[in-house]
């Protein structure tokens, strides 16, 4: 095992030589041809190069490329029917970064503002219903209770159908005329008893979030999880203390699962305010739905393939990147409340 | 294991790259033929209209046995996406793209199009008499063609070659009328004095009159129409038809809220949309609880395939209709590249305009109007043309032609790039129109000033 550490060049070995004490070895002795080194070198790591290839290539050719080449577009004006490919790009500045924060924000009824606003609004709601939705099935699932398994797979299931699909079905669902939900309603309750849902401007934001019901699945998994991780001491000293139910999951559960709380809340800001998939349809199919679920990458998107202004979607896109980035800075920067154990 | 490891890596790699053939273009370098002349033309796969093109392709190539046709489609995208695509790319561009009305002007004012005019002035058998007048005008992105002979200005140029002639008209659930008994409600004759916006307006009441007779499940679930008024054809026909002077004023900022187009949003909340049993969705028809749609011939079609023929025709009771078409472009960057078949040369231009040729000719229209998508664009086939007796001929296939002819021109004063945007913000305002709520008169006036503010300044900006 020694020979082959002394194989290797410039690297510092130690090896253990008793208690806890760890003894520096000499280098090898230095080698002559170094590019054959290197061959060699890069040869007994090949397989792992290929193996990282797909991932490190698609973020070079599918993120990175795009991202750089999207800054670079946003700062010029676009045109998408230019004869010539030379003449897509024109008019190096600002203007389109002004132009979201001036004439385009007070818009209406597609303003920059009024799609913001209304992602905040999705976000705050979105995250608050499925955080405190999901924590509390996974409360729920952590008991002992017979059969939690065959409820769990029941509770997960739903997030197995693809976003879109699910949404369009739930559009269905919820179809204020002849979906499913009202149907039920009316024949309990009488004629009046239908909801509006999609169909009326006030209810469609709602509508969306409190379908999201069917979503709570994938994140009460993790929640589980993590719960399962808290040590079992914990709960056991706590009943000797003679602690009830509410206690314990104040003041155990909740805070070691703090980091996965920090998680969840981070990836549900990034996720909220990049709503989209599956609100394109719904705005579609309800026109009550067109304004109220104009989403900020909603907003993107109409930019881009309905009014061709491709420059102008880049930098709308630059927009949300940034503050998507600030908020995380916010995020991590007060997350003191997170128990990450005794050595923090 | 090293070597199975490597293996292992390298196959992992060859199944990531197969999505990439997916990014391909349409076009199968293997469906060019040797020996002949070959055409390649780009259309949307909807609508029957790949369905059509590959039937007028392969009766054409039956008569012209050195020619070779290819039809490829827009795949999932639209004109606007299959151009961005490929205008920029000479091998992969086709030499003849379908171009619909209301998406064309943007590509031809930057030049992608041959201005047509030349081909149509060089033979008699493409007199512009032959054709619907208002469509030849369609393929002017200004909105006004003029003949090559009187005006050689590229802003008066004919960029497609009009194919149908698509007025808007009512289709509506054959199932639907007998179960509510709607027939009764249906006038005697379609004449413009029994069948207006009045009377059109006291029929649909009724029909709705009929859902909520047949008791309160029917009354939740059924609706009378999808009357899609947001669409550029509905609403210019209806405000023509009720009185007002156009969506724009004299300096061409929108008037929507001017005391007589106010009148009219008003009258047609009031008496239309604050029903509940009155606006359905073109899904809820196609599903069956909505009794009729405004739509044009092609999408009937579709409703007719996928209603398995539960469906009719009725005209659209306004005087003057809006109609629109869709047609074939020769693209520009294709145009002058030379074939040769049989040792003669001939360029793309002669080749694809021979082609099109055909495809507006008689013997054209009636292997289109076969199919059953569309009024055919020649004049001479209004009355007995084969597309009479398509679908079913039993059905009101004149329906499709009643009402004068209304040109759509209300966009054609702004530079087509900008069009899209405006369209889509009166969209949005007519669109919020039929979705708000009942009582919330005052608040609809009240996002009306606000709209119209901001198209206005949109105008500012253009």
């Amino acid at each position: 095992m020694l020979d082959n550490y002394q194989q290797t060049e410039n690297v510092e070995f130690s090896t253990p030589t008793g208690a806890g004490d760890f003894v520096a070895l000499p280098p090898s002795l230095p080698d002559k041809n170094k590019s054959a080194k290197r061959w060699r070198k890069f040869k007994k790591h090949a397989t792992g190069y290929i193996w990282c290839a797909p991932v490190i290539l698609g973020m070079i050719i599918f993120t990175l490329i795009p991202m750089v080449l999207s800054l670079w577009y946003s700062m010029h004006d676009y045109d998408y029917t230019a004869f010539d490919r030379a003449d897509q790009l024109t008019n190096f500045g600002f203007q389109n970064y002004i132009k979201i924060f001036t004439e385009d924000f007070m818009a209406i009824p597609y303003g920059t503002g009024k799609s913001l606003l209304l992602t905040f609004r999705y976000a705050v709601f979105s995250l608050a219903f499925s955080m405190i939705g999901s924590y509390s099935l996974a409360l729920f699932m952590n008991q002992k209770v017979k059969g939690m398994g065959a409820y769990r797979v029941i509770y997960y299931l739903p997030c197995l159908i693809p976003s879109v699909a699910g949404t369009l079905l739930w559009a269905d669902i919820t179809n204020a005329d002849y979906g499913y939900l009202n149907t039920i309603l009316r024949a309990l309750f009488g004629e009046d008893a239908g909801l509006a849902f999609y169909s009326k401007p006030e209810s469609v934001l709602p509508t969306l979030i409190l379908t999201g019901v069917t979503s709570l699945g994938g994140s009460m998994v993790m929640w589980l999880a993590q719960m399962k991780n808290v040590p079992e001491e914990l709960y056991e000293v706590a009943d000797l203390d003679g602690a009830n139910y509410l206690y314990k999951t104040f003041k155990i559960t909740i805070p070691m699962t703090t980091p996965m709380i920090f998680y969840q809340l981070l990836m549900g800001i990034i996720g909220a305010l990049q709503i989209y998939s599956g609100i394109y349809p719904l705005r579609m199919k309800y026109s009550a739905a067109h304004e109220e679920l104009y989403f900020y990458c909603v907003k993107i998107y109409d930019t881009f393939h309905q009014s061709h202004e491709y420059a102008y979607a880049c930098a709308l896109s630059w927009v949300l990147f940034v503050i998507i980035g600030l908020l995380t800075l916010v995020v991590f920067r007060t997350s003191k409340w997170v128990f990450y154990g005794e050595e923090q | 294991m090293k070597k199975m490891k490597l293996l292992l890596a390298l196959s992992a790699c060859a199944v990531l790259a197969f999505p990439a053939t997916a990014c391909t273009p349409p076009v199968n370098e293997n469906e060019f033929e040797e020996g002949k002349y070959n055409i390649t033309v780009a259309c949307q796969s909807e609508e029957g209209e790949e369905a059509v093109m590959e039937k007028l392709a392969s009766s054409y190539e039956a008569k012209n046995p050195d020619v070779n046709v290819i039809v490829k489609n827009f795949g999932s995208s639209d004109l606007d996406g299959y151009m961005q695509n490929y205008a920029w790319n000479e091998d992969k561009l086709a030499n003849i793209v379908w171009v619909p009305d209301d998406k064309f002007a943007p590509w031809a004012a930057k030049g992608h199009f041959l201005d047509l005019r030349p081909m149509y002035e060089a033979s008699k058998e493409t007199s512009y008499e032959l054709y619907y007048e208002s469509m030849l005008h369609a393929a002017s992105y200004t909105g006004e063609y003029k003949p090559y002979s009187v005006d050689k200005s590229e802003k008066h140029a004919l960029y497609y070659a009009p194919r149908d002639y698509n007025k808007i008209g009512i289709c509506y659930n054959t199932e639907l009328f007998e179960n509510f008994g709607i027939y009764d409600l249906l006038p005697e004759d379609f004449s413009h004095e029994n069948w207006n916006m009045d009377t059109f307006i006291t029929f649909l009441q009724g029909v709705s009159g009929k859902i909520k007779e047949a008791g309160a499940a029917y009354s939740a679930s059924y609706d009378a129409i999808n009357f899609f008024l947001q669409w550029e054809p509905v609403y210019t026909s209806v405000f023509k038809e009720m009185g007002s002077s156009g969506i724009l004023d004299a300096n061409y900022d929108l008037n929507l809220k001017s005391p007589e187009n106010r009148k009219i949003l008003s009258k047609l909340y009031d008496e239309l949309f604050s029903d509940k049993t009155m606006i359905g969705t073109e899904d809820g028809f196609k599903q069956g609880y909505t009794a009729m749609t405004v739509c044009v011939r092609p999408v009937a079609y579709t409703f007719y395939s996928v209603m398995k023929g539960k469906v009719d025709f009725l005209p659209f009771p306004t005087e003057a209709v809006g109609a629109g078409c869709s047609g074939y472009a020769i693209t520009t960057k294709t145009a002058n590249k030379t074939q040769e078949a049989n040792g003669v040369e001939k360029t793309n231009k002669e080749l694809c305009w021979d082609f099109i040729k055909y495809i507006i000719s008689e013997e054209g229209q009636e292997v289109a109007g076969e199919f059953g998508t569309s009024v055919p664009i020649l004049k001479s086939l209004k009355d007995n043309g084969s597309w009479t007796k398509a679908m079913d001929p039993n059905l009101n296939h004149s329906a499709w032609l009643a009402g004068e002819e209304l040109r759509l021109t209300t966009y054609n004063v702004f530079e087509p790039d900008a069009r899209p945007s405006l369209r889509s913000c009166v969209d949005a305002i007519i669109n919020k129109q039929q979705s708000v709520d009942e009582g919330t008169y005052a608040k609809m006036t009240g996002w009306l000033d606000t709209y119209t503010t901001n198209f206005n300044r949109v105008n500012d900006l253009l």
